[in-house]
């Protein structure tokens, strides 16, 4: 069960994994305890009540609570860092396990709105900077910031609907 | 300060985002208060501002490395065996035919019984046949219930990562009868493990191979040529 549970999910563990602990070993560590853990609790599972997805990632939320926070946890909606609350672990387990579903809808935009993103959040430059290089108005590196984070709301509505209809 | 619609809309993104500055986030949020539309477009896009957080600009995708699946799975195997050992279902044991027939898991066939499709292992078998220092592999018993008459029948299941083996050995298959051997699974789903013909009152030995996990395994028949079982083991622990 937990070999067959690695085997169809383990790569998405593993990006979970690097997200959580921003390293390569570490993340290596976690999925193989995560995939003992998954072993042990095998008795546990259940298909009528979870998928095997369900499952291993309830397990994963909990080993990465017991692995700990990682260290340098960026503030992401608030306006001044100093205000920053870090929240409950709990809180950003979950933002992790939605990580990788905003990923792959991030690779599915265009190159503008892609780069826009990007350039602005990921790598926290500020808007003028992004703007002068592109060779664009602020302006509009802010119009495409909006409707990149709307076509990604579009593909994980579309594949969320996917999921619902293969259950 | 009132903002236009059209201007703040556009901001609406780096709102969400944490990228505006404190005056200009105030004016915002002046304007989702009047503006049922654009509050509903900040809420529906807010959820994703903190999962994209932790997304890696340089490796958005990381790929899960070749050597971390080997490890896993080699961990688990060994739990596995581990767990075995200590409920004392399995005994260490090494195979005979590695030990004492030069031509190995053929020549052991050969003896007993023909396999038939190409589907007895011989890649699981490691090192050389005749060499003495060929480790031992773990073989699980399991009770086999004989249905046919006459039918003398022990199995033994080896695990593997990519499945399991299924040694049978045993005597009063019928000469010439050709038989299947068939692994149902946790789902229900049959997997045709391998074939072999009878050779009567002769002791025989095969090795089959079963492209199933052995803790999904739940059962195993032996059918001869007109679908009827034989024989039959429960393979659920």
């Amino acid at each position: 069960m937990a070999l067959r549970a690695y085997r169809e999910h383990g790569a998405e563990l593993y990006r979970f994994a690097r997200r959580w602990t921003g390293d390569r070993g570490a993340a290596e560590d976690l999925v193989q305890d995560v995939a003992l853990r998954a072993w042990s609790a095998a008795g546990g599972f259940d298909p009528t009540r979870a998928s095997l997805r369900t499952w291993l990632f309830a397990i994963a939320r909990n080993v990465a609570i017991d692995h700990g926070r990682r260290k340098a946890v960026r503030p992401t909606t608030v306006t001044d860092p100093r205000q920053v609350d870090p929240g409950p672990v709990s809180d950003h387990v979950d933002d992790v396990l939605r990580a990788d579903a905003v990923a792959r809808a991030l690779q599915t935009l265009s190159h503008d709105h892609r780069v826009a993103i990007v350039e602005t959040y990921l790598r926290d430059r500020p808007y003028d900077e992004v703007a002068a290089e592109l060779g664009v108005p602020a302006s509009t590196v802010r119009s495409r910031v909006f409707h990149g984070l709307r076509a990604m709301r579009g593909t994980m509505q579309g594949a969320d609907r996917r999921e619902e209809v293969d259950r | 300060m009132t903002a236009g619609h059209d201007e703040v809309r556009e901001r609406l993104g780096a709102f969400v985002l944490g990228q505006l500055a404190p005056d200009q986030a105030d004016t915002v949020r002046e304007h989702l208060v009047r503006c049922a539309d654009c509050a509903a477009e900040a809420a529906s896009l807010q959820p994703l501002a903190g999962p994209l957080g932790w997304v890696d600009a340089d490796d958005p995708v990381p790929a899960e490395p070749t050597r971390l699946r080997t490890r896993v799975e080699q961990t688990l195997a060994e739990a596995t065996r581990a767990a075995r050992e200590a409920d004392g279902r399995t005994r260490p044991v090494a195979r005979p035919w590695l030990r004492s027939r030069t031509g190995g898991l053929v020549a052991a066939a050969v003896a007993g019984a023909v396999l038939a499709g190409g589907v007895a292992t011989a890649v699981s078998l490691g090192g050389g046949a005749s060499d003495p220092a060929t480790p031992a592999v773990e073989v699980e018993q399991v009770p086999v219930v004989a249905v046919a008459p006459d039918l003398d029948v022990r199995a033994g299941l080896v695990d593997h990562t990519w499945g399991m083996e299924i040694e049978l050995v045993g005597t009063g298959f019928v000469r010439g009868v050709a038989y299947d051997v068939v692994v149902t699974d946790e789902r229900g789903r049959r997997h045709d493990s391998g074939a072999f013909v009878g050779v009567g009152s002769t002791e025989m030995t095969c090795a089959l191979s079963a492209a199933v996990l052995r803790e999904d395994a739940v059962r195993f028949a032996v059918r001869d040529d007109g679908g009827a079982v034989v024989a039959r083991a429960d393979l659920r622990a």
